[in-house]
C-alpha cells in the first residue's frame, strides 16, 4: 500500500512556526523517499548525502516560500532535484543527463503498483533503472516512490505536463520490455 | 511480488542510519535558532536585572563569532579590526572636535562687517579714478601736464584812463 504525501497529515504549519519536533517528523517521513531519488539520479552514496542534507538545510531556511502546506512533498522533492541540476553543472555533464526524448505518449496505465517484481527479478529491476536515461529515470522514480500526479512530477523536474507523460511512457515500456526479456 | 517502491526501499535501506545522523544534525539547527529566537523574544527591553548582560555583549563585540562562511568571517574581522583602533579613533575624533573649536573663536567676526571695513571711501575712489585717468593718458601718448590755466583777461581800465586814439599822435 502506497502512502500518498498529499493525503497525509503532515505538521507543516507547525514546521513553519519552527517547532523542532514537527521538522523531525517531517524529515523521518521523507528522508528514504528523497534519498532513493537523488541517489536514482547521481548514483553516487556520498554525493547523494550530501544533497539530502543541504535539501533539509534549505527546507529550513525557505520554508516561507512554501505556499501549500499540502505540497511540502514535492516542494522538498523540487529543491533535492535543483540540487542534482546545480551538480550536473559543476561536473560539466547536465546536457547530457537532461537529454529530451521527443515522442508521442501511448496509452497507459499510471498505477505504480502495477508492475509488480517478483524477488528474483529486484536486481535485474534495479539493474534496468539504472541503464534508463536520467530523464526518465527521474519521472519514474518520483511515480514509483512517492506516486506523485504528473502535474507534480513536472513541476519538480522543471518540465511541462506533455513531457512528463512522455517521459514516463516510454520509460515504463522500456522497463516491462527489459524485465520481459530478463524473464524470457 | 514487491511494487518498484519496496524494491527501491529495500536497496537503499542501508543508508538509513546515516540519513537518520543527517536528520538530528538538522533538527538539532533547527531546535538552537528556535531557542535564540525565544531568548532574544523573552528578554525585557530595559531592566536593571539586564545592564551586567548589556555590558558583556560590549565587551562581546571584539571578539570573533562563532560564525561559518566567508563573509561573517570577514564581517567579525573588519568589527575586531575595528574594536583594536577603538582609542585611537575617540583621540582623533577629539582632536578634531578641538581644531573645529578653536577655528570658530578665532574668526569671530562676520562675513560682512569684513566685507564693510574693507571698502574705499568715496574720497579714496575719486582719488585712484584721478589716477587712472592719468596713467591713460600717459599710455596714449597726451600730455601729461596739467592743462594750462586759461589766460586771464585784462580787466579794463577806467575810461578816464583811457589814452586818445591815435589821430592825436597821427
Amino acid at each position: 500500500m502506497l502512502v500518498v504525501a498529499e493525503t497525509e497529515q503532515l505538521p507543516v504549519a507547525q514546521a513553519r512556526a519552527g517547532e523542532p519536533t514537527a521538522w523531525d517528523t517531517l524529515f523521518r517521513r521523507y528522508q528514504l523517499p528523497l534519498y532513493v531519488y537523488v541517489f536514482e539520479l547521481v548514483r553516487d552514496e556520498q554525493a547523494s548525502l550530501d544533497i539530502v542534507q543541504g535539501t533539509f538545510i534549505n527546507a529550513v531556511r525557505h520554508v516561507g516560500s512554501l505556499r501549500d502546506d499540502g505540497k511540502f512533498g514535492s516542494w522538498l522533492f523540487g529543491i533535492a532535484h535543483q540540487k542534482c541540476i546545480q551538480r550536473w553543472r559543476k561536473q560539466g555533464r547536465e546536457a547530457a543527463a537532461l537529454d529530451e526524448l521527443a515522442a508521442a505518449p501511448g496509452e497507459f496505465k499510471d498505477d505504480p503498483a502495477e508492475l509488480l517484481i517478483r524477488e528474483e527479478q529486484e536486481a535485474a529491476f534495479m539493474k534496468l533503472l539504472s541503464r534508463l536515461p536520467v530523464a526518465q529515470r527521474s519521472v519514474l522514480v518520483l511515480h514509483f516512490v512517492e506516486d506523485f500526479p504528473l502535474e507534480e512530477i513536472a513541476r519538480i523536474t522543471g518540465t511541462v505536463l506533455g513531457t512528463v507523460k512522455s517521459r514516463l511512457h516510454y520509460a515504463k515500456q522500456a522497463l516491462k520490455k527489459l524485465l520481459e526479456e530478463e524473464m524470457e | 511480488m514487491k511494487t518498484p517502491r519496496e524494491v527501491l526501499f529495500g536497496q537503499h535501506h542501508a543508508a538509513e542510519p546515516k540519513l537518520d545522523t543527517i536528520r538530528e544534525k538538522v533538527v538539532a539547527g533547527v531546535t538552537q535558532t528556535s531557542k535564540s529566537a525565544v531568548s532574544r523574544v523573552s528578554q525585557p527591553a530595559r531592566s536593571w536585572a539586564s545592564l551586567p548582560t548589556w555590558k558583556s555583549a560590549i565587551r562581546q563585540v571584539g571578539k570573533p563569532a562563532l560564525r561559518s562562511g566567508g563573509t561573517s568571517a570577514l564581517h567579525s574581522g573588519w568589527r575586531q579590526f575595528l574594536w583594536s583602533l577603538r582609542w585611537h579613533l575617540a583621540g582623533l575624533s577629539a582632536a578634531w572636535l578641538v581644531v573645529m573649536a578653536l577655528s570658530i573663536d578665532a574668526n569671530p567676526a562676520p562675513a560682512h562687517r569684513v566685507v564693510q571695513r574693507d571698502a574705499p571711501s568715496p574720497r579714496q575712489l575719486l582719488a585712484a579714478l584721478r589716477e587712472n585717468q592719468r596713467q591713460l593718458r600717459e599710455l596714449i601718448g597726451a600730455p601729461t601736464a596739467e592743462p594750462a590755466p586759461e589766460p586771464q583777461k585784462p580787466m579794463p581800465s577806467p575810461r578816464s584812463q583811457a589814452q586818445p586814439f591815435s589821430r592825436a599822435t597821427a
